[in-house]
């Protein structure tokens, strides 16, 4: 019976992981993967901790962004403002709200683009992402390296292609409706290869 | 409970290419039509592309899959379609490729028929259940307990390669570090959330043992 000698390195789990490994250790990996139970178990632990690190890490960087935005605020003593000086803050302040207000209605200026990151293994949450606001797509293309150039696109609950774009380049879409999406991914001779689910919501 | 324990082992560390086995005899024994060889050929094969198939399109049907994959691969060596038995390993992934992609294609199109046919539009939750939902808050928990305790570069480093997807090349390059450092900082981390996944398991241990 043919066996196998060895076990894959760590680091390149986590690559796979992370969609890091090229096409051909990709090739040599999950052929590797298909005889050995050592590191299907090691894929799982490791796949597990990966998903662990990168969620832990995301709540860590939103925590600690926080902090400085309290920490800045000056510490002044309380002073009772006089009449005279309240009447002119007041129209200043009022200004400054209709100004935003008609700033925020009429300028064409968009909030930066959401990063939505997208993966097509079953059993994950699909990709969410909050309507009026443009969005910056990154696809998991693990296994698909060999596949180039690919073509992506948007379609909504319906089927009805909703956008069209080049995938390699950074696929920044325009802001979408509230609903359910389906991102789709197609070789160069159009059969379609992947597809994602992404819902826009509020 | 799922117990982080990632230890990294010498002999999986050590090994840099995995050498593949000889498939010539046993494509041969298939090929002359030996039902001993079929059963060798499932037995080496069916938990690896079941793995595959669970991961790539859940367990939905997941047997059938792995009937239709031997089907197909057992038909191809018999016909000579495998012109190269050594390459025997690649081409059953090309054949577990082709499942998957074909799977998605059939999944698109039946949800483009039933979306016609009714007035709302019905997905799946893909969340996942309670119990998992439990697990992974306790290993976030775990892990941010490590963020917090490191020291900032090393902190630095395990956000840039897990959260950023930066490439390691591209870390040690700005944060001016060896190769042996950036292992050694991320292998410190995960070994440590191995010790605290076990300490937290023994304590429950533990603690179950008393109210026995």
């Amino acid at each position: 019976m043919p066996s196998i000698a060895g076990h894959v390195k760590s680091e390149e789990l986590e690559l796979y992981c992370l969609g890091g490994l090229t096409e051909v250790r990709c090739a040599h990996l999950e052929e590797h993967l298909f005889l050995c139970e050592v590191c299907r178990d090691r894929l799982t632990e490791t796949e597990n901790y990966v998903a662990t690190m990168k969620e832990a890490g995301r709540r860590w960087s939103a925590e600690k962004v926080e902090e400085p935005a309290g920490a800045i605020v000056p510490i002044r003593r309380w002073r009772m403002p006089q009449r005279s000086r309240l009447v002119p803050i007041s129209i200043a302040a009022v200004l400054l709200v209709c100004a935003a207000v008609w700033f925020g209605r009429h300028s064409s200026v968009q909030a930066p683009p959401f990063a939505v990151e997208l993966t097509s293994v079953r059993g994950a949450a699909s990709g969410r992402a909050p309507a009026d606001r443009p969005l910056s797509l990154k696809l998991d293309l693990t296994g698909l390296s060999d596949r180039q150039p690919l073509v992506g696109e948007v379609v909504d609950a319906t089927g009805s292609r909703v956008a069209k774009f080049p995938v390699g380049a950074p696929a920044l879409l325009k802001p979408l409706p509230t609903g359910s999406y389906f991102v789709r991914l197609f070789g160069a001779s159009g059969e379609l290869l992947r597809e994602y689910a992404l819902t826009v919501d509020r | 409970m799922n117990v982080p324990s990632l230890s990294d082992s010498p002999e999986a560390t050590a090994v840099q290419e995995i050498p593949h086995p000889a498939w010539s005899p046993l494509v041969a024994r298939i090929r002359a039509g030996d039902q001993s060889a079929l059963e060798e050929l499932y037995g080496l094969f069916s938990k690896g592309i079941r793995f595959y198939l669970c991961r790539q399109l859940g367990p939905q049907d997941l047997d059938d899959r792995v009937h239709d994959v031997f089907l197909t691969i057992t038909q191809s060596i018999q016909s000579g379609e495998l012109r190269e038995p050594e390459r025997l390993m690649g081409y059953v992934r090309t054949v577990v490729r082709r499942q998957v992609a074909a799977r998605i294609d059939a999944n698109v199109n039946a949800r483009r028929r039933q979306t016609s046919l009714e007035d709302g539009v019905v997905l799946r939750d893909r969340s996942p259940d309670p119990e998992r939902l439990a697990i992974q808050s306790e290993n976030v928990a775990v892990a941010l307990r490590i963020l917090n305790s490191i020291a900032k570069r090393d902190r630095e480093v395990l956000i840039r390669f897990y959260l950023n997807e930066q490439p390691a090349e591209q870390i040690c390059r700005e944060m001016d570090l060896t190769e042996t450092q950036f292992r050694l900082i991320k292998s410190r981390a995960k070994a440590r959330f191995g010790e605290l996944g076990k300490a937290r398991l023994s304590r429950r241990v533990g603690f179950a043992a008393r109210f026995r």
